[in-house]
């Protein structure tokens, strides 16, 4: 039998709203707790109580993280990205009045679509500025809204106030995302108009990073069916591996190895076979001096493909960290491939692991 | 004593909640062991924003548990031994001091 968890809903919200640093462990905390409430009481009782952990937990770790990471400079950014939004969002509502009738309803369902996407733009914008800026935004806009509702309920019907304070905020965090993707996706253009620091970062990294970057997950395996379930496993198990990997504790990979594990990467010139060939090569990475600091990663679009008892986890991974001159940039991209299979008593162990570091492209011949 | 390490009461409460629990304090724990002995329903956020702070204060360190699968992942541990061993007295003693 399944063991009981959140919904579903409930750990996308908390995924998508916090931190990098406080998701794995509130998430986390949740699943627990909500299981073992589940037992000793109901299923309902524990759902009620989750979605009462996600109104009381999520403002308060987001406040937390906002004083961390200088709140007060992401706090402008946010109210900067805000008063634009609202001031194209009128521009663009005036523009709709102009050309329909104001009391028509599509002249308010423009409005709304209009409202929506100028807010989808301020998220991305801000987030393109400011890491987290997206996500204080989004709170500043659930605010606004909340404030407008209750203090003036006759200037606009209560559909069209619920509408922009429920989808207001998730199209700010929509556009934060989209920012991301975009900067997933733009590396080409990025890379060649990177200098001289930026390619000597990279060159440290892959220094660094290709001495055999792996990736698997062996913990005790849920027995959840559905691939977002098992693909929430899975990158669950692998950040937790890359958290202590990027500080140059390659433990955390070796513990998920399978012991006929196989590997390649950029630097591999043949095929690493098995765990103690793989624990020979990480070896020497325990004393490295890392050439940068304050290292992170982000992870874009992870996909899961399940076979039977096989299971192809692939993402694209990319490495930050300050170099000499204290500025954050970002050190190298990878596309990672892990193959996990079923081992033993029913862990999840990987038993290949392929990392090929992302090129720019090479010039084409005349 | 600098005023911005002086401890909240939230904060002397999850502080001595880590004392107790020792090497097995995380989330769940810290939660579990606060609502028994206060009675205190504190919710998941509101200890790691209390954990946070103690660890910009210099009273508690973290680090990362073994994955394991009823939370699918690890577990932040927490850890208020070795660092500001002192520490906890002073604050006490300066509450104590401040309500006379």
């Amino acid at each position: 039998m399944n063991p009981p968890t959140p919904p579903r809903i409930v750990i996308r919200l908390l995924e998508s709203l916090l931190p990098e640093e406080y998701r794995d462990a509130v998430v986390g905390d949740l699943i627990e707790e909500s299981a073992l409430r589940a037992r000793a009481s109901t299923r309902a009782t524990a759902t009620w109580w989750c979605w009462g952990q996600v109104a009381r937990s999520i403002p308060l770790v987001l406040g937390s993280d906002l004083q961390r990471r200088h709140w007060l400079g992401t706090l402008g950014v946010a109210i900067a990205a805000y008063v634009a939004a609202s001031v194209l969002e009128s521009v663009g509502v005036a523009v709709v009045s102009r050309l329909l009738h104001p009391d028509d309803r599509l002249t308010i369902v423009l409005s709304v679509i209009v409202g929506l996407a100028t807010m989808v733009l301020g998220g991305y914008a801000a987030a393109s500025i400011r890491q987290g800026a997206a996500r204080a935004l989004a709170g500043i806009i659930l605010i606004v809204v909340a404030v407008l509702m209750v203090t003036m309920p006759d200037s606009a019907p209560l559909w069209y106030g619920l509408t922009f304070l429920i989808a207001g905020p998730a199209a700010a965090l929509a556009g934060g995302r989209l920012s991301l993707i975009q900067r997933a996706g733009g590396l080409i253009a990025r890379r060649r108009a990177k200098g001289r620091i930026m390619r000597r970062g990279i060159r440290l990294a892959v220094l660094i990073f290709s001495c055999g970057l792996p990736a698997s997950c062996a913990a005790p395996a849920q027995t959840g069916g559905s691939m977002d379930f098992l693909l929430d496993e899975l990158v669950a198990l692998e950040r937790s591996a890359l958290d202590r990997w990027i500080r140059l504790e390659p433990q955390g990979y070796l513990d998920l190895y399978a012991p006929d594990v196989t590997y390649f990467d950029v630097s591999t010139e043949r095929r690493i076979d098995s765990l103690a060939a793989m624990q020979a090569r990480l070896a020497p990475m325990k004393t490295m001096k890392p050439p940068f600091s304050e290292p992170r990663y982000e992870r874009v679009a992870p996909r899961v493909q399940q076979h039977g008892d096989v299971a192809l986890l692939t993402f694209n991974l990319i490495n930050y960290g300050k170099l000499f001159d204290g500025v954050e940039r970002e050190l190298a991209r990878w596309n990672s491939t892990e193959v996990y299979a079923r081992v033993g008593n029913s862990s999840w162990k990987i038993i290949h692991s392929h990392r090929s570091y992302v090129q720019p492209p090479q010039a084409s011949a005349p | 004593m600098p005023r911005g390490d002086l401890l909240g009461s939230l904060e002397h409460i999850v502080l001595l909640a880590l004392v107790r629990l020792k090497a097995n304090a995380y989330g769940v724990t810290i939660r579990r062991e606060i609502e028994e002995r206060t009675g205190r329903n504190l919710s998941i956020g509101a200890v790691y924003a209390t954990l946070d702070r103690l660890e910009s204060k210099g009273y508690v360190s973290s680090s990362l548990g073994e994955p394991t699968a009823e939370r699918r992942g690890r577990a932040k541990l927490s850890d208020s031994s070795g660092l500001k061993p002192r520490a906890t007295g002073h604050s006490v003693l300066r509450r104590t001091r401040f309500r006379r």
